[in-house]
């Protein structure tokens, strides 16, 4: 009997899948309060384990993924994360001074990388066109 | 730096996909070296090369500006 062998692409589509719904679950229960007030050590800690231990499969699973690519594609990554860095570092820091002088509330820390991830998808995308 | 790359993938009349599968990259990349837009590793140079039955040198060249 010959064994198939999933596509390495598609397992990893997979896996993706899982760890996203992972974090969202585990995003839910620590942001929404499932739990209900958090006052007592242990469940505060719990809540800050479950909530790391639920993003974490999705940093191993993104380091998985770019290490698939070819050197080519590990590049545009690497530019594209230069970008986003330097541009989230000039959102962040032009929000804290708008925030001192009054003009803003203060920015979320979970924007800040929601803003790199955004930069780095739009860089990602615009990079390649450059080597065409 | 340039190449010979499109003429040798021409000449065994391959096309992208079936060089990039052969090589084992994407087919972005060979579009990218084929341009001159990016300049392949060693090792993935000497593959190239490799599968023509060419030295490196006869693949790819460098210019007077690089």
């Amino acid at each position: 009997m010959t064994e198939q062998k999933i596509d390495p692409n598609i397992r990893l589509l997979g896996q993706i899948a899982l760890t996203t719904l992972l974090w969202a679950g585990t995003f839910l229960i620590t942001k929404t309060g499932a739990f209900g007030h958090a006052g007592s050590l242990p469940v505060r800690l719990a809540l800050v384990v479950i909530g790391i231990g639920g993003f974490l499969p999705v940093v191993y699973l993104y380091a998985k993924s770019i290490r698939m690519q070819d050197e080519f594609n590990q590049r545009v990554h690497c530019i594209a994360i230069s970008i986003a860095f330097a541009v989230t570092a000039t959102v962040s820091y032009a929000s804290d001074l708008l925030f001192e002088a009054g003009f803003i509330p203060p920015m979320p820390s979970t924007g800040v990388w929601a803003v790199m991830m955004g930069i780095w998808f739009i860089t990602m995308i615009v990079t390649p066109r450059f080597y065409r | 730096m340039k190449n010979r790359l499109r003429v040798l993938r021409a000449a065994f009349n391959w096309s992208q996909m079936e060089l990039r599968l052969r090589v084992g990259v994407s087919r972005q990349a060979i579009n990218a070296i084929e341009t001159g837009k990016y300049d392949p590793s060693l090792p993935l140079a000497m593959k190239l090369a490799r599968l023509f039955d060419k030295t490196v040198e006869d693949v790819f060249e460098l210019e007077e500006t690089d």
